[in-house]
């Protein structure tokens, strides 16, 4: 056993450590495993909320990006600081909604806005259906730094099962404050472990940073600039940052409501959405790493292990361990927190038991499932999954306008007219993701959001006429009642 | 409820940013400081989101403790 897989796996344990200890007490209900008793403040909350900004793509795919298309990787630069923007009036209104109607998933609020255990329970199937290839790709991508970094391909595996295990084992015993407890030790690690390499990678191979953006200019200047040529080209840049910050600010991703939903107040979500877009710009320094390996290593190189790659031709192994516990941890906290996402949808919306026991074990047992499956797929077919997980993030924000629509007391659309939005959406984003037809370099999702609220307003307005002629046909009163409350 | 002009600033960022490409000053292979022009360009418009929500912030806890707020 090297010094390298040493270190990562004893790092793995003691993340895991963490997560255990971050239980207080045995857990009566689904609610207090989820959402603690909504008494978080703003530090736990701020780790909470950052924990989407720090996954494996933080460490393996922006620096691949910046390898393969130049400063077109300043995409990821400003897409969730842009949807904090959004946060700052959003996220108030959510939690307040959710501390009157007890919301502890996302599907709970669009099944009490609208009334509806169905949208709920869309909503939901929605939800594990696309989160589960983005739980399989952290699980995937651990053992993919493992075997980088080690060098030996059974090491992946083992480090995958550990990981998977170890991480099943704390979301179980202490739910959110687990999660919370391990996402302070991985954004510290992953900060000075990027800290680090930002030094070190453009001194050891360039000299220092400047000197690679200086070679860059002289050898590949084509890097330094967005053309419009080429997959990553303008529309592509600006439809990216787009669907990702439409995405982060409406809410639509699962996971992430239970940080929102923890706060104790409004307040800790309004600081916390002002401070949190500067801590978003470490995001530059994979970047920067990218450009080292654009200069230093071969350009038929994977782009996904061009950091790793660097990282281990010059670091003393230690520290490649040390790197590779910052970016295991990168995979174990966003994997806890899909866990609970998923399972807590399964549990509350969609298989609905009544007693608060049985719920539990059901979201328990659903957490075991998702994880192993995960897993499985992992070790036995890692690319099983890959067509849908380029539907995770265009998919899911098809729930957008649903939530926008029911956000404030003056309803926009009603239940039928969102369904039927969202299910064009959706299919909008299969076909233009699967069959390719020629659309530019046009995101995906924004196409299905087109479509998406187009079918939805179109379809509202037939639901206007259709409640106002019923309405009128049964006598002035009710239609007056009608006029004032367009939702179905 | 009336709502102050201030709630506009962040519209300033936004676009700054999202124009980023189409700004031919920014969208260039000369550097700024070493490092390319559209990293500087998006770092400095990612920190000025802070400052600009802290003004809104401000002027929202002032409007609720005039009585002028929700």
């Amino acid at each position: 056993m090297n010094v390298t897989f040493t270190v990562a796996i004893a790092g793995m344990v003691v993340i895991a450590a963490l997560g255990l200890m971050g239980r207080r007490g045995k857990t009566a209900d689904l609610d207090e495993w989820t959402v603690g008793k909504r008494d978080f403040g703003a530090l736990s909350a701020w780790f909470l909320q950052a924990g989407e900004a720090f996954t494996t793509f933080t460490f393996l795919g922006v620096a691949g990006v910046a390898f393969g298309g130049g400063v077109a990787a300043t995409y990821a630069i400003p897409y969730i600081p842009l949807s904090f923007i959004g946060m700052f009036f959003i996220a108030p209104i959510v939690w307040r909604l959710g501390r009157r109607h007890n919301y502890i998933t996302q599907a709970d609020y669009f099944e009490e806005r609208y009334n509806s255990k169905l949208m709920g329970f869309v909503v939901a199937v929605m939800g594990v259906v696309f989160l589960l290839p983005y739980l399989q790709l952290q699980i995937t991508g651990l053992g993919a730094i493992v075997q980088l970094v080690t060098g030996k391909e059974n090491w992946g595996d083992i480090s995958m099962v550990i990981a998977t295990v170890l991480t099943v084992a704390f979301v179980l015993w202490s739910g959110l404050r687990g999660v919370a407890n391990t996402a302070y030790l991985k954004d510290v690690l992953v900060i000075l472990a990027m800290v680090v390499l930002v030094i070190a990678i453009p001194s050891h191979f360039a000299g220092g940073l400047t000197d690679v953006f200086d070679q860059v200019k002289e050898t590949r200047p084509e890097l330094l600039t967005v053309s419009d040529d080429g997959a990553n080209d303008r529309t592509w840049w600006l439809t990216s940052i787009l669907i990702s910050a439409i995405g982060s600010a409406f809410m639509t991703l699962p996971h992430l409501w239970p940080a929102t939903l923890a706060a104790k107040d409004e307040n800790v979500l309004r600081k916390n959405s002002i401070w949190l877009p500067l801590y978003q710009v470490v995001i530059i320094l994979p970047i920067a790493i990218g450009f080292t390996g654009a200069i230093a290593l071969d350009q038929k190189t994977n782009g996904n292990s061009v950091l790793l790659t660097l990282t281990r031709d010059a670091l003393p192994d230690w520290f490649v361990g040390v790197v590779a516990v910052a970016a295991a941890s990168a995979a174990m906290v966003p994997a806890a927190a899909l866990c609970m996402g998923m399972s807590t949808l399964v549990a509350r919306n969609i298989v609905r038991t009544r007693n608060p026991r049985a719920q539990l074990a059901v979201n328990h047992g659903f957490v075991v499932v998702a994880a192993g499956i995960a897993l499985l797929l992992g070790l036995n077919r890692p690319d099983a999954l890959a067509d849908l997980l380029l539907l995770t993030f265009s998919g899911l924000a098809q729930l957008a306008p649903g939530f926008v629509a029911v956000l404030t007391a003056r309803r926009l659309l009603a239940k039928w007219p969102v369904l039927l939005g969202m299910a064009a959406g959706v299919a909008v984003v299969w076909y233009v993701t699967f069959e390719k037809p020629d659309v530019g370099n046009v995101n995906a999702g924004i196409l299905g959001l087109v479509a998406n609220i187009a079918v939805a307003a179109v379809a509202q307005l037939v639901h206007h006429a259709r409640t106002r002629n019923s309405a009128a046909a049964s006598g002035p009163t009710t239609a007056a009642a009608a006029e004032k409350e367009p939702v179905g | 409820m009336r709502r102050s002009p201030v709630v506009l600033l962040p519209v300033i960022p936004v676009v700054a940013l999202l124009s980023a490409v189409w700004l031919p000053f920014v969208n260039t292979e000369d550097l700024w400081f070493g490092v390319p022009r559209l990293f500087v360009w998006c770092s400095f418009w990612v920190f000025m989101i802070t400052p600009v929500l802290l003004v809104v912030e401000r002027d929202r806890r002032a409007r609720e403790e005039g009585g002028d707020g929700r």
